[in-house]
Formats: structure tokens, sequence, C-alpha cells
């Protein structure tokens, strides 16, 4: 009987640790598709719904110093990056894509922000201050062309969270999802047929035949029995935002195809093995159990936050991200336009660098 | 500033050093001949810039180690006397596991003093790094390393390296 008992454990300790492996080497596929993805020419289309506003942007890259990308906001075009090698353009339509780089734009003109027109002044007066000091001023609805506009050959960090400029975020999309999947607690082939799949709380579409979906699944909280009283322990501590996030990743012949994302607090209110109803007191003292779950979560949303910034962590900032690949190994040519107004852009910052991949 | 080619020497030395054997038991057996040198395929002239191969035969003499290059040529790259860039390039040795993406990484993390970042350019993994004052992009190629350092405040170093590709042994 003992040898059974053995042998059983042998068993599941065998399969525990093959579904380990299995993880693993899920996570793996996704992390080598990705890796794949971003060596190939491409297009892609990218569309962040967040706080009743859309940002979309359709990009060409033909590869890591050639491409262009046009974003819109709410319908409306917001801005156009080009890229060719050294050589910058640059078109504003409106003041959403400057707000990452310490422009705004005034009186039909993008002007750097300073003490004096910093927040959004919109008189005449205040665009000719702009106008008037050292600082240049970049006009708007028209291109801008700056030959060393893109020189530097200076590394950005991959970025690991929205910027709130829909050029840089677009551009980042994939190395953004890269980041997720590295913070992800599991990253899981999707199985309908597994006794674990919930099919309510899939906000995602199926895969089409022929493509694999991996989903990272976000770690649960431990159930309040396991954990301590007070604010000590990482136990306690306010969940970030893989905690709310919900992703999969469309993968067709090792490359990705579609990136869908999720981040949201109420699917994981309503998510009873997420615990997180059951420790809504521990993060949100004073919220009622019994209060709507649309109200829970936005005081859950508010108290988390609060925490977050005060330990230096990213907020949690609900959006529904889709992007997707409209062609992979080859892109439409990239070409400064004709029209552009020569000007000198280094006062933006680094642009044109799309250096992926960390070695 | 105006480099001068002591520097740009300097800087083949320290390129030199990055391609050697890591291996002890190689390192401690007699080096093998290597040699500068001409390659043909490397053009006169570069996106403007006059090409001239340098000579870095004491250099090499000075270095003992093992290495995994058996021939290596130095290249500067000028706008009249004013060098804007080096070219190295160095022609691996049959041992060289040169396609290996680990390797080319590990050879490329020890040049400048940075973490190499790597970008696709027409199918070639460029490995970008930076030391003091110059940008160096190296890449492999057909069983050769090529290093390009180029001084940063060179107005078109994307481009330069874009025509460089371009290389073919």
């Amino acid at each position: 009987m003992r040898r059974l008992a053995a042998a059983l454990l042998m068993l599941l300790a065998g399969g525990l640790l093959s579904g380990c492996a299995r993880v693993a080497q899920d996570r793996d596929h996704v992390l080598s598709a990705i890796d794949g993805t971003e060596r190939l020419s491409r297009s892609y289309t990218y569309a962040v719904s967040a706080d009743g506003h859309s940002v979309s942007a359709t990009a060409v890259i033909a590869d890591d110093f050639r491409y262009r990308v046009d974003a819109s906001r709410d319908g409306h075009p917001v801005a156009s990056e080009i890229v060719d090698d050294d050589a910058l353009a640059l078109r504003f339509d409106s003041d959403g894509a400057l707000s990452a780089t310490g422009y705004t734009m005034l009186g039909g003109s993008a002007v750097p922000q300073s003490p004096a027109n910093h927040g959004g002044a919109s008189s005449a007066t205040d665009a000719n201050v702009g106008a008037g000091s050292a600082a240049p001023q970049l006009p708007a609805n028209r291109w801008l062309v700056d030959p060393k506009g893109a020189a530097s050959l200076a590394q950005q960090p991959p970025p690991t969270r929205s910027s709130g400029d829909p050029l840089a975020d677009s551009l980042g999309a994939l190395e953004y999802v890269r980041a997720a999947v590295i913070q992800a607690q599991t990253v899981r082939r999707y199985n309908p047929q597994s006794e674990s799949y919930r099919p309510k709380l899939d906000p995602f579409p199926a895969p089409a035949a022929g493509i694999i979906r991996y989903d990272l699944v976000p770690q649960d909280l431990p159930p309040r029995e396991q954990v301590g009283t007070g604010n000590i322990g990482l136990a306690n501590r306010a969940p970030g935002v893989p905690f709310f996030r919900l992703m999969a990743i469309y993968v067709e012949h090792g490359l990705v195809r579609e990136v869908r994302e999720q981040i949201a607090v109420e699917p994981r209110l309503l998510d009873s093995e997420s615990n997180l109803a059951a420790r809504l007191g521990d993060f949100a003292p004073g919220v009622p159990s019994s209060a709507p779950v649309e109200r829970q979560g936005r005081l859950l949303l508010a108290a988390v936050n609060r925490q977050l910034r005060h330990g230096g962590q990213a907020p949690v900032e609900p959006r529904t991200m889709h992007l997707t690949f409209t062609t992979l190994g080859s892109a439409a040519p990239i070409a400064l336009p004709q029209d552009a107004t020569p000007t000198d852009l280094s006062a933006l910052g680094v642009h044109g660098l799309l250096l992926y991949e960390m070695s | 500033m105006r480099l001068r080619l002591g520097i740009a020497t300097g800087v083949a030395a320290a390129l030199v050093g990055a391609i050697t054997v890591q291996n002890t038991l190689l390192a401690a057996s007699p080096a093998p001949q290597r040699a500068t040198a001409s390659f043909a395929w490397v053009p006169a002239t570069l996106q403007g810039l006059g090409v001239h191969r340098e000579n870095i035969t004491g250099t090499l003499g000075q270095d003992r180690r093992v290495l995994w290059v058996d021939q290596v040529g130095l290249y500067s790259l000028r706008r009249g006397k004013e060098l804007e860039a080096t070219l190295e390039v160095g022609r691996f040795t049959a041992s060289a596991p040169w396609q290996s993406p680990d390797f080319d990484q590990t050879l490329a993390g020890q040049l400048g003093t940075t973490t190499p970042a790597v970008a696709r350019l027409g199918g070639v993994r460029v490995y970008i790094g930076t030391t003091r004052g110059l940008g160096l992009v190296s890449w492999f190629r057909s069983g050769y390393m090529f290093i390009l350092g180029i001084r940063t405040t060179y107005a078109t170093p994307k481009e330069l390296i874009r025509r460089a590709l371009e290389l073919r042994p």
C-alpha cells in the first residue's frame, strides 16, 4: 500500500512538473513569436479604448530605422510620424500627441510647455508668448521634416506601460506585450475543453483555425484566511496592473497575428477565484460588500491606485487594447512627404529608434 | 573636435580584444598566425567618406591572445582629413560559431560601455552600443564580423550604417 502511495505521489509530482514545464514552454513560445514578428517588415493597426476615448494608429514598419505611423483620437487625426533613417517627419493635427513631448498646441501651433504656458492656455496672446520665446514653434496641420531628427543612436527603454503618446505607444506595442508576458504569473495555451476554462470570464474570441491563442493568466490573491492583518507582508500589497490584466495573444506559424488586452476591475471582482471580492476591505476599507459591483470597482480602483502610487508603482488604468497585424514580411515603401517644411525638431527629444530587443 | 588616428587604433585594439577566444586552454597554446588584411570588397568611399586602410600590424603583433579571427582590417572613414568613423572587419576562423546568436551577442556585448541593443535592418541583426564619443555598431555576415565606430557628432549615422550593411564579402 505504501509503495502504491509512493508511486502515485511520483506520478502526481511528475504530472505537476510536466505541467510547469508546459507553462514555461507556452511563455517561451509567445516570446519567440514576438521576437520573430519584430524581425519582419510589418503593418498593423493598434486601437485602445480607455476613459471614454479611443486612440487608434496604423503603422508600417519597414525595419527598425524606417517606419510610418498615423495616429488618431476619437476618430480624428492626431499626429503622424515618418522616420527614414536619420530623417524625421512629423505632423501634428491636435495636441493629443504632444502631451508626452512637453509641447502643446496654442493658436494652431505647437509650442513647448513652460511655467508660463503650461496648462493648455488657448489665447492668441499665449501663442504669441510661445512664438516670441527662444523655444521653437511648431506649426500644426502640416508636415515638418528634420533631416537629422532621427539620427540619434541612443537607446530607449522598452515601454512597459502606456505613455499617453499615441505615436510612441503604437510603435512600442509589441514590446509592451513582451513586458506583459514577462510580468504575467502564467502563460497558458487556450483550451476551452479544460476544466479550468470559464467562458463567462473570457472576453476574447476563440482563435480561428490554424491559430494558437495564448492567454496571460493573472495571479489570484491568497484567500483572506491565509494572510495576516494589517499592511505587513507581500500578501497584503495592493494588486498591480498584472492582476487586473487579461491578454490573449494569437499566434500563427510562430508569428504574432493579433493581441487583445483588457485591464479592468469588475471582471476580477466577479471572479470568485481571484479572491478580490472577499478581500475588498483589505484594499478599500469602508466599501460595502453590498454595493453594486460597478461602484465597488470604482472605489477599489481609486484606493488601489493611491497605494500603488505611494509605493512608486504604475497605477491601474482600465482599458482595452487590440493589436492586429495586417501584413508580415512585407511593408509599403517608406517615403518622406514631398511638401514638408524643413524644421529643427531636436527639441522634441529622441525619435526614430525602434530598438525593440535589449540583448 | 578632431579625432586622431591614434584614437582610432586605440579603439581598434579594444575591438580586437573583444574577439579574443574565451578559452583558457586555447589561450595557453601558441597564438596562431593572424594578419592584417585589405579586403578588396571594401569600397574606396562610403556615403561620401573616403575609406582608407590603416596599419594596425603593431597593434595585432602586441596581442598574443588567441582570437576567433585570422584576418583583421581597419579602415578609417574621413571627410577630408576629418575622421568621422572607423570600420573594422574581422574574418572568423573555421572554428568560430559566428552563426550562433549567443556567440554574436557575447562578442557585441564586449564592445563599448553600454549593453548593446539590437536593431533589425534588412533582415540583419545589428548590435548598437556606445562608448565615449562613439556609437559602436556591429553585425555578422558570411563569416565576418563588422564593427563600425561612428562619432556621435556625425550627422547621418543611420544612413552610414545602412550603406555599410551593403558590403558583401
